[in-house]
């Protein structure tokens, strides 16, 4: 459930991140750069609960 | 190296020419709408793939938050009070989910996500959608407003 969540919001993320960048001009340079975001949130967010997984809350 | 140069140089001014600032009432249109109903900014502008993307993500987050039982945030009062009236967390929380505008009024006028159901597994999920919703429309609104400047396509 969790990680369901995690993809869904890495996903609409990247979507408007990928449609508001500046940076790339064409379609497919926006699409990479939105593949690229949600590549990022999902590997931090691994990263995160990966370090965090030990802590005793 | 100086022929790159100067044909970079010269495709540059063609681009920085071919963008042009909106007239003053459409911006201002603009920005207004754009907060309003997420992506209406873009459409007002005529970038209307953008804008149905906007709509799309932004509303679908936003009811997909309400759908997990999320709840719409007001400020509240601090308790027990403090030196600052209210309670700056959900200050915060109100602050993120006001930003997706007509969403968060008609919600709120219809009566959902009004009754909180702490109780309910989905409960934060649907708050962390609600404040994403919020926070991506405020940049959305922000790239309209760079639209309608001149300063990007």
């Amino acid at each position: 459930m969790h990680l369901l969540m995690m993809f869904l919001y890495a996903a609409a993320t990247a979507i408007v991140f990928g449609a508001i960048d500046s940076k790339p001009e064409t379609l497919r340079e926006r699409f990479i750069h939105g593949l690229k975001v949600f590549a990022w949130f999902i590997g931090v967010g691994l990263l995160i609960s990966l370090v965090l997984f030990p802590v005793p809350w | 190296m100086a022929d790159n140069l100067a044909a970079d140089y010269s495709d540059r001014a063609i681009h920085s020419e071919s963008i042009q600032p909106f007239p003053i009432a459409r911006r201002v249109f603009a920005v207004i709408v754009a907060w309003l109903a997420p992506g209406a900014g873009h459409l007002v502008l005529g970038r209307y793939w953008r804008g149905l993307i906007f709509l799309a993500v932004i509303a679908g987050s936003f009811c997909f938050g309400l759908y997990l039982h999320g709840k719409l945030f007001w400020p509240e009062a601090a308790d027990p009070p403090s030196m600052f009236h209210y309670d700056l967390i959900t200050v915060l929380w109100s602050f993120a989910q006001v930003g997706s505008g007509l969403c968060y009024g008609l919600a709120y006028a219809l009566g959902i996500g009004v009754t909180p159901h702490p109780e309910a597994t989905t409960f934060d999920y649907g708050n962390t959608f609600m404040f994403l919703a919020g926070l991506l429309n405020y940049l959305v609104v922000h790239d309209a407003f760079d639209i309608a400047q001149g300063r990007k396509r």
